[in-house]
């Protein structure tokens, strides 16, 4: 009896603070569609990244999944690059703060090849984005590299095969997908071990403010068409 | 489950309520008096604080759709709080009482440095002081009624599964009714302070009558708008007008109460009501603002038609006083946000307004009601003061705004600048004549020239629809032979000053970004 009556009350203060939150958390929005999106988030508009749904930006590290997650958030723990960090920049701007992409931001920078600069477009609507790491691009033959400096057609296609239209939290990434550059991307496994084709995730659901991003070990080539 | 586990959850839910019921009874008294609001003000603090990147998310962030989200981050790292004092209380019941005193000089704190124009300190602080006392005292009763029960923590289990009644000297009717009536006083304090804090509601805003203008908005030229799908609409709606700006909760300012203080390097100190701005004369004009913090591409650019009265004629009736070497004009926001502005902006002959009217209607509250500044050609971090309560003429030696104390720049022009609206990133488009469009802004130099350019191809002059004025942003096309492959578009605007917007790449800090916006599409 006694422990009922103490559980009631407790199921009440946790239900009256869940009123509690839910009232003071919505009190700034007695008018939600005032000025809660900016211009880009209207198809009419702008063709910049809107902004995050608000859910997944209370916390951008919740909801990382993959086997290096942990070890990235030990070795960039604060910072434009850190998980935090890279929630608030473009994608593109985000991954330049990436220790871990260099080689990629050169690639999609214009600076690998010039004629190849996916900055701003990257940065302009929302995308899923496989990112390899810098160890990926390293077991690529140097004669390879060296032939995607000049041949900017291979260039892009093996860097947009790696985008995919819309942002695909790690809930929604497993699947075949088409990707910018239309071939199907293959995302498999379950919990911290996904795959993107061939490659392991090895963080993924990283988000930035227009793409979510998924760190991975291999670089992804486009299948023939 | 053992007992002590059950007085400890007892004694956290009851700690929980407490602190409902402090911080309830707080928002209820900071609504009641003016003052600080304790959820509002840690919550505002931690913006101010924020360093860095965080900073930037929060500007950022915060300013469209996420403000709910740090407020509900505070409740809950309350509640967190709320929950280990009462379960740490049952057995340590000083450290409790101290870690709730710590919670309430938070608040207090929170509202002894932060903004606020409350008008003393007394007001300021009373809300944080409600939350401090109410929750300390709640806490402590909730702790003494669960003390026995506590003590009672030695005995073995087996005693314990021979009881059916409660430990001598615990009435749990008594403890029920008292943490109830925190969770009731938490709730009506709370309900309280959104039915009498909100200000005005917003039919109230919508049932003012703003007069008309005596110098009506020249009527828009034909075409001014690209005839293209997918381009900006010529003039944004409030609705979707980009709204950036630091506050947690948006202000509800009663119009009756609001004045609008002159004052500084004036002969004469002015002290206006809305009723003295609607009684002078109005002038409507369709200006673009930009915000600094739009990147390259970005969307933090809208155009609307404003209704308000010439800044400078309400600095020619408080004259600027001579020989004062005034050159610029500190104003300030109801939550007592400083803007920094030239003064020669303000008299130069632009269409400077103190708003009242965005689109045909009473400012909305995100915009500022009741009254905001407009300037045409300045970003809105140097000029577009929202809610402005203080408006001082003074010197730029003289004082630091919130955002130059935050590494932007004291004076910020807008930078010419043009953006592709169509086609979208990485588009699919088919071979043939093709079309692209988008907006170029210069604001009050206006803009003369788009050109585009592909791939690497010679720059090509756009087609610029109807221009406004020079105050606003003007829309522009280009048709193009799209062969098939991938392509890049890149766009660049020239201002009626001669100037070639510039290729050089800056990001949005110190006084706004640069470079020439691109889009890749593939044509197939």
């Amino acid at each position: 009896m006694q422990s009922n009556l103490i559980r009631r009350a407790g199921l009440a203060a946790v239900s009256a603070s869940l009123l509690l939150l839910a009232t003071a958390a919505c009190g700034s929005e007695d008018e939600p569609s005032a000025g809660s999106a900016p211009a880009g988030s209207s198809s009419s508009s702008a063709p910049a990244a809107s902004s995050s749904p608000s859910d997944t930006m209370a916390d951008p590290a919740m909801n990382l999944v993959g086997p290096g997650c942990a070890d990235y958030a030990k070795a960039v723990p604060s910072g434009k690059g850190s998980v935090e960090g890279m929630a608030q920049d473009p994608v593109a701007v985000a991954a330049s703060n990436n220790p871990l992409l260099k080689t990629l931001v050169a690639a999609v920078s214009g600076k690998l090849n010039s004629k190849v600069n996916l900055v701003d477009t990257l940065n302009g609507a929302e995308f899923t984005v496989f990112a390899p790491v810098d160890t990926a691009f390293a077991k690529i033959p140097a004669a390879t590299i060296n032939k995607l400096k000049t041949d900017d057609k291979t260039l892009t296609s093996i860097l947009t095969y790696h985008v995919v239209p819309g942002q695909l939290a790690p809930d929604a990434v497993v699947g075949k997908h088409a990707t910018v550059q239309k071939g199907m991307v293959t995302v498999g496994g379950s919990g911290d071990a996904l795959t993107v084709d061939k490659a392991k995730v090895i963080c993924g659901g990283v988000r930035t403010a227009n793409a979510t991003v998924y760190l991975i070990d291999s670089v992804l080539m486009p299948p023939a068409s | 489950m053992t007992v002590s586990r059950r007085h400890r959850a007892a004694g956290a839910a009851g700690a929980l309520l407490a602190a409902g019921a402090g911080l309830g009874l707080g928002e209820l008294t900071a609504a009641l008096v003016g003052g600080t609001s304790p959820v509002v003000g840690v919550g505002t603090q931690l913006i101010d604080r924020a360093p860095g990147p965080a900073k930037d998310w929060a500007v950022k962030n915060l300013g469209t759709a996420d403000k709910p989200i740090l407020v509900g981050t505070v409740l809950a790292a309350v509640a967190g709080y709320a929950l280990i004092t009462g379960a740490i209380g049952v057995s340590r019941r000083r450290v409790a009482l101290g870690m709730t005193v710590v919670l309430g000089a938070l608040a207090i704190a929170a509202a002894a440095t932060g903004r606020s124009l409350a008008d003393s300190t007394v007001t300021r602080l009373l809300p944080g002081i409600v939350t401090l006392v109410v929750a300390t005292a709640g806490v402590g009763l909730v702790l003494r009624m669960l003390r026995p029960a506590a003590r009672s923590r030695g005995r073995s289990p087996d005693e314990w599964s021979d009881r059916t009644d409660a430990p001598a000297g615990f009435d749990r009717r008594r403890f029920l009714a008292t943490t109830m009536a925190f969770g009731a006083a938490g709730a009506a304090g709370l309900a309280g302070s959104l039915l009498t804090g909100g200000g005005v509601d917003d039919s109230a805003r919508r049932a003012i009558r703003i007069p008309r203008p005596g110098s009506p908005a020249p009527a828009l030229p034909a075409g001014v708008a690209a005839d293209v799908p997918g381009v900006s609409s010529f003039v944004t709606p409030n609705r979707t007008f980009y709204r950036v700006d630091t506050l947690l909760t948006v202000p509800r300012v009663d119009p009756r109460s609001w004045r609008l203080r002159v004052h500084g390097l004036v002969d004469r100190e002015l002290n206006l009501s809305f009723g003295d701005l609607l009684d002078r004369r109005l002038v409507e004009r369709d200006i673009t603002l930009t915000c600094v913090s739009n990147e390259v591409g970005g969307p933090y650019v809208g155009n609307a038609r404003w209704i308000g009265v010439p800044i400078a004629e309400i600095l020619r009736e408080a004259g600027v006083r001579a020989g004062s070497d005034a050159d610029a004009v500190k104003s300030t926001s109801v939550d007592g946000l400083t803007i920094g502005t030239p003064l020669a902006a303000l008299t130069d002959g632009r269409d400077a307004l103190f708003a009242v009217a965005m689109n045909n209607e009473p400012l909305p509250f995100d915009h500022g009601f009741p009254v905001r500044m407009v300037v045409p050609g300045l970003y809105g971090y140097v000029s577009a003061t929202k809610w402005i309560v203080d408006f001082e003429v003074t010197r730029f030696a003289d004082f630091t705004a919130y955002w130059t104390e935050r590494d932007w720049a004291e004076e910020a022009p807008i930078k010419t600048s043009s953006r592709i609206d169509v086609p979208k990133a990485f588009a699919r488009i088919k071979a043939g004549r093709a079309v692209a469009a988008g907006v170029a802004w210069a604001q009050h130099r206006g803009i003369s020239k788009v050109d585009v350019q592909v791939d690497d191809g010679p720059w090509q002059p756009a087609t610029l629809a109807a221009e406004a004025s020079i105050d606003t942003w003007r829309q522009w096309t280009f048709r193009w032979d799209a062969t098939p492959g991938t392509h890049k578009l890149t766009v660049r605007a020239t201002d009626r000053d001669g100037q070639v917007q510039t290729a050089d790449r800056a990001r949005p800090r110190p006084n706004g970004s640069s470079g020439w916006h691109n889009v890749v599409v593939m044509v197939e």
